[in-house]
């Protein structure tokens, strides 16, 4: 088991969130990963990881989490529109940090799009993680 | 001081250029290299100085993303 697991949110009214089991990736590639984090989280580093960061093998029911707030100025019903909650992963110092895979597919919150993400954009975003991390400026971390 | 001020940002048009190396012979060198220059950018690593320069004058006006991209 290479996460350790307690999903909350998912104990929350199903109304929140829906299951979703994202499509299957053939011949997956890991193109870049972060070890520190990876122990930062405890995230074991074992031979398949790629298989369960594309959630390929899971360990617990992936959700899409439903949300809603303003957006240019309206109040909209938002939600995890290319993007799953893997699951909510629970560190040896007991902290707990959200596991999300992005650009997984559509969910019944996408509005356009296939809910896919080209890997030029999340290069793009994993190094102004990376510049924000070293600037010591919190902010959500890419794997 | 010395913690408030960095001497390396990342730079867009950097940014653009390790990603475009990727895009074009699927390298992920320049992305390794960036992410060395943006671990210590508090400290003067002049091995990096080339990552200090700005752009072109006019690259800003014309660089453009989205947010989520």
């Amino acid at each position: 088991m290479i996460f350790n697991f307690d999903n909350t949110y998912a104990e929350l009214s199903s109304i929140l969130y829906t299951e979703i089991i994202p499509e299957k990736i053939q011949n997956p590639q890991l193109l870049i990963l972060n070890n520190e984090l990876l122990k930062e989280l405890n995230i074991e580093k074992s031979d398949d990881i790629t298989e369960y960061l594309c959630a390929n093998k899971l360990t617990a029911n992936p959700i899409a989490m439903a949300y809603a707030g303003h957006q240019f100025g309206h109040f909209t019903m938002l939600g995890d529109g290319r993007a799953v909650l893997l699951g909510e992963q629970v560190t040896a110092k007991n902290e707990r940090f959200d596991i999300q895979l992005k650009g997984s597919g559509i969910t019944p919150y996408s509005r356009g799009g296939d809910g896919k993400a080209a890997a030029g954009s999340m290069l793009r975003e994993y190094l102004y993680s990376a510049a924000l991390e070293g600037l010591k400026i919190n902010y959500p971390l890419q794997a | 001081m010395k913690d408030s001020n960095p001497y390396f940002i990342l730079r867009n048009y950097k940014a653009e250029e390790a990603i475009e190396e990727y895009r074009e012979k699927k390298s992920l060198e320049k992305i390794y290299t960036l992410l060395d220059v943006l671990k210590n950018p508090y400290e003067n690593n002049l091995q990096y100085k080339y990552y200090q320069q700005p752009p072109e004058s006019d690259y800003d006006k014309r660089y453009k993303t989205f947010c989520n991209t």
